[in-house]
């Protein structure tokens, strides 16, 4: 049971949250709309509610994409050199990436303590500053575990074809 | 500094580094050369931040989301039975009927590749079926999709607003009359293509006879939630009720409700799969926002925009010559980059340096997006030429070369948006 609800999450986590993110901006925004229309009041809360929801939404798109390998690159390397020097070099890309996830955690991780020790809050709701800057850690938590899964998955994946002498893809 | 930034920038993406982490990596560099710099990490990761709060951005997500809506809905095959019962057994009627939906549908949807995909997966197989050649009508759709994302709502435009401050509003507006300009370009060579060609006119006359039966009135009464769309989404932005948000988040509501209940051809327990359509078209946008926002602030504190006005006005004499060059430095870059990205970082380097030849901001953006679309229809990377060649099962480089005279009807177009800005200007308030 657990194992499948781990395994649910792992598989679709980021759209879930994205989902339910996108969902309620959609909703809030409407209803924003709906209530400038009918009572000519304009609330200040769902603007700035729909816009943290948006900087959740972008932070965890990040995880998403390396999931899912589909953030936007030239891919010379891969179309231009030969099969296995494109693979490496892939592979070392791959890496940088997960150093870089890494670096931006750490230093998202200071940001929020910075913005927390400022208590600063949002003008209208209220709400604690540091609450929309943790999406930063989220955001890039969840693109260093992707990150690492993609590089364990390319490797598993080439050094089983390797090791049954095809040609690796 | 700004030179190092942009090398490191460019070397990645080079290297077949994702492009926003390219954007990132350039953005970390001032911290390393210059420790003095205030330009830290935490303060690249707040600029992300920043940058993705904001009003205008929402627009995005909703935007697809709604598209995504629409396309499932089969919104783009009403309007075309509106349009093919119009044009009825002229020469080249039929194609000019797929160019005008592509219009309309740019009014609907905000991106290139969607109306591509959404006119072309219902024309291209109906033109084949009525003896057009494939790989002419692939190239159709190919480029007049790219209305999508010329004629509001439009993300391109978004994206440029976003980085230069300009309003979405005025961008939105300015569209239009270029989208109509371009179209009437390209139905006059799907008209001398036809002429020459010959059409199979029987099958045509088959053809309109079936939609004869249905009436005028059943034609329109099917079109008429499709048509009534571009006229609240334009409308509402048009005559300023509703900010373009805002109207994002209307045309989701409309397009779900028509989708579900006036058309039935979405059921409730599909939306989420179109939602989750949605995230999949946005995500890799959205992680390219935030880069180069940060990239962005990056170049504009090391004072990029500065020197390369500097730079551009002791090199070029005039306006025109500053156009022409701006315009083939944009449709080469175009070709074998994505729209995205190269809207997102150098519209804030161009801005400081049309503004020195007295470009209107809302103008300058209109030239940059017009350029980036035809990239899009253009070999040999361009986006729409894939989506075509999945719709149409013609090879790429078959539909790339009929898509040449189409492209070159479009650049006349560009030639006279840049030069006549009224074009562009006249409905902005």
């Amino acid at each position: 049971m657990i194992a499948r609800v781990f395994k649910e999450l792992n598989d679709h986590i980021e759209e879930y949250l994205m989902g339910a993110l996108l969902i309620m901006l959609t909703s809030v925004m409407l209803l924003q709309v709906f209530l400038r229309f009918a009572f000519n009041t304009a609330l200040s809360w769902p603007e700035e509610f729909c816009r943290y929801c948006f900087v959740y939404f972008a932070f965890l798109t990040i995880g998403y994409c390396v999931k899912n390998d589909s953030m936007l690159k030239l891919d010379l390397i891969r179309n231009l050199l030969p099969k296995k020097i494109g693979d490496i070099i892939y592979l070392l890309i791959q890496l940088c990436c997960f150093a870089f996830f890494t670096y931006m955690l750490i230093f998202s991780y200071s940001l929020v303590t910075m913005v927390k020790n400022t208590s600063r809050t949002s003008p209208a709701m209220g709400i604690q500053f540091y609450y929309i800057y943790i999406s930063t850690i989220i955001g890039f938590t969840l693109a260093v575990v992707r990150s690492l899964q993609f590089i364990i998955r390319f490797l598993r994946d080439n050094l089983y074809k390797g090791s049954r002498g095809e040609t690796i893809s | 500094m700004t030179v190092t930034i942009l090398i490191v920038f460019i070397l990645c993406m080079a290297l077949s580094f994702p492009i926003a982490i390219a954007m990132a990596l350039g953005a970390l560099v001032p911290q390393f050369i210059d420790a003095s710099t205030i330009t830290d990490t935490i303060y690249i990761i707040r600029t992300m931040v920043v940058g993705l709060d904001s009003t205008p951005i929402l627009a995005i997500p909703l935007f697809i989301l709604s598209g995504a809506l629409m396309s499932r809905g089969g919104i783009s095959q009403k309007l075309f039975d509106v349009f093919a019962y119009i044009s009825g057994t002229r020469t080249a009627g039929l194609p000019c009927a797929v160019i005008v939906t592509c219009l309309f549908y740019g009014a609907i949807s905000g991106s290139g590749p969607a109306t591509c995909a959404a006119v072309g997966s219902m024309a291209v197989p109906l033109l084949v079926s009525l003896g057009y050649d494939t790989a002419f009508s692939a190239a159709m759709v190919t480029v007049a999709g790219g209305l999508g994302l010329i004629i509001p709502p439009s993300i391109s435009f978004i994206n440029y607003a976003l980085v230069t401050g300009t309003s979405v509003t005025s961008l939105f507006v300015a569209g239009i009359f270029p989208g109509i300009l371009i179209a009437i370009f390209l139905m006059g060579y799907a008209y001398y293509y036809c002429k020459r060609n010959g059409e199979d006119k029987e099958k045509i006359a088959i053809n309109y006879k079936k939609l004869r039966e249905r009436g005028i009135l059943g034609v329109l009464r099917d079109g008429f939630w499709a048509l009534l769309c571009p006229v609240i989404i334009l409308g509402s932005i048009y005559s300023g009720i509703c900010t373009p948000t805002e109207t994002a988040a209307l045309s989701v509501i409309y397009a779900l409700l028509v989708s579900v209940i006036a058309y039935k051809t979405l059921k409730w327990n599909q939306v989420w799969s179109v939602v989750l359509e949605a995230i999949k078209a946005v995500a890799p946008l959205c992680v390219l926002i935030a880069m180069a926002t940060a990239l962005g602030r990056i170049l504009t504190l090391a004072n990029a925009p500065q020197q390369l006005a500097t730079f551009v006005e002791s090199t070029m004499q005039g306006k025109v010559s500053f156009l022409i060059i701006l315009n083939i430095v944009l449709l080469v870059l175009g070709m074998f980059i994505d729209g995205a990205p190269a809207i997102l970082i150098l519209s804030p380097l161009l801005m400081p340096v049309a503004q020195v030849y007295g470009i209107d901001p809302v103008h300058l953006g209109v030239i940059i997006v017009v350029n980036m679309t035809i990239g899009l229809a253009s070999p040999p990377f361009g986006l729409n030429l894939f989506v075509a060649s999945s719709i149409s099962d013609v090879p790429i480089t078959e539909i790339g070369k009929k898509t040449i005279p189409f492209i070159i009807m479009f650049v006349l177009a560009l030639v006279l948006i840049t030069f006549i800005p009224g074009i562009s200007t006249i409905l902005v308030k």
